[in-house]
């Protein structure tokens, strides 16, 4: 039997994992899962009592540490540990908020701070990445604070899947445009082939079909612009080669086609 | 309530007690091996850390209860049914029941094999799950198998 061989980190890893599970599950309206492998963090965090019942996930990385060790406890209440961070840092490409739990095995105390903290900024939501810093003592207030935190970042607009594409945008900024371009060319075909506007067979260019579409009041004529703003960006990202995106139009890109995606998924049939 | 999660609440928090870090030990006294829902009465078997060139080992099977303690004897309320404890004492092994307070986070054990094979209603909190208890747990497993010469000598298998 292997139960010799197992040395502390192996158990300090395997408790504090364990202790947050034992830590979350305090709040009966979180629905805690171990997060699949494409996610970077330990936990995903699922707040079920939000009442307009969307989606609120959030991470929560747990690691330990036997004892105190040279932890200061500043006047302010904020602990701040003499300790390597111990965290993948992959945890911090995740699109939604993650908290780090540090537990200590003495007493098994545990601390926190966040990764990726959810902030509203004038009215609107952001993620501020955060690679060190001071801890606060993990409790059932401080729980609540967590939570609540999550739900005013969601409550301010926050959408993750936004914040995954222009992550991915960075990355590579012509596969997304494809892909956005792509899901708009199927939604626009879709609905005027649908309302008899157009056949299978024989699709009309895209702009002409969402001229086609508005015309017959199919779409809102607000979507034109915005339409023609994306199909500008594209081609300057696609047919002139422009390898690098600036942050301002990778922002426009998904903002512009996420926006028209919503649009043309909630409008309605012409009378 | 959005996920009941009494169950794994429960077991997480016995495994955590049971792994306890203790002062003057570099290591847990105890590894918990989770055994799985198949099992209908043993929950955990759990190896000895440190206890020499054998591993001896010991069974549990967990209680969990958010209905607290009664009033006379402040004995937790948790049931294990006469049926159960049966077949814990029929395991040639050591075998304890542990009783976890959900709301409290805390634990307490008694044998299977000594006492009564009789229904438990409750359960004294006598033994608490704490580092002095611990270590108690671990030198009866301990002492139990020493006890035992239990080299199978001469298999038929034998190479």
């Amino acid at each position: 039997m292997g139960g010799m061989k197992n040395s502390d980190t192996e158990y300090i890893a395997e408790r504090a994992g364990r202790l947050a599970f034992v830590y979350l599950t305090r709040r009966t309206d979180l629905v805690v899962s171990p997060a699949p492998q494409e996610h970077r963090v330990d936990f995903l965090v699922h707040i079920s009592s939000d009442p307009a019942g969307t989606e609120q996930l959030f991470g929560v990385d747990a690691i330990g540490q036997r004892a105190l060790g040279k932890a200061v406890h500043e006047p302010a209440g904020a602990w701040v540990f003499a300790r390597k961070s111990g965290v993948d840092p992959a945890a911090g490409e995740e699109s939604i908020p993650v908290c780090l739990f540090l537990f200590v095995m003495d007493g098994d105390r545990g601390f926190y701070r966040w990764l990726k903290e959810p902030v509203v900024e004038a009215d609107r939501p952001a993620l501020h990445v955060h690679t060190g810093g001071a801890f606060q003592e993990l409790d059932n207030k401080a729980l609540d604070t967590i939570i609540e935190r999550v739900a005013a970042w969601y409550a301010a607009g926050a959408n993750p899947k936004v914040e995954a594409l222009l992550e991915e945008t960075q990355r590579d900024p012509r596969s997304v445009l494809l892909l956005l371009t792509a899901k708009l060319e199927e939604q626009v075909h879709g609905q005027l082939q649908q309302a008899g506007l157009e056949q299978i067979q024989q699709p009309m260019p895209l702009l002409q079909a969402v001229d086609a579409g508005v015309q017959r009041g199919l779409f809102p004529s607000t979507i034109l612009t915005p339409f023609r703003d994306l199909w500008q960006l594209r081609n300057s990202v696609v047919h002139q080669g422009s390898s690098e995106v600036s942050p301002v139009d990778a922002l426009t890109m998904v903002s512009l086609g996420t926006g028209l995606l919503q649009v043309l998924a909630t409008q309605h049939q012409p009378a | 309530m959005a996920h009941d999660y009494i169950g794994l609440r429960g077991e997480n928090m016995c495994n955590n007690l049971l792994t306890k870090f203790c002062p003057g030990r570099p290591l847990p006294f105890f590894k918990p091996i989770f055994l799985g829902e198949k099992f209908q009465t043993l929950d955990f078997m759990i190896e000895l850390v440190g206890a020499g060139e054998v591993t001896p080992f010991f069974f549990i099977q967990v209680k969990t209860t958010r209905e607290g303690y009664t009033k006379q004897g402040k004995r937790l309320k948790v049931k294990v049914s006469a049926e159960a404890m049966s077949r814990l004492r029929a395991y040639p092994a050591p075998t304890y029941v542990v009783g976890i307070d959900e709301v409290q986070e805390k634990g307490s054990i008694i044998s299977a094999n000594a006492g009564s094979p009789l229904m438990v209603s409750s359960l004294p909190t006598t033994f608490e799950l704490e580092c002095g208890n611990l270590e108690r747990l671990w030198q009866e497993v301990r002492d139990y198998w020493r006890q035992r010469d239990m080299d199978l000598k001469d298999s038929v298998f034998a190479a």
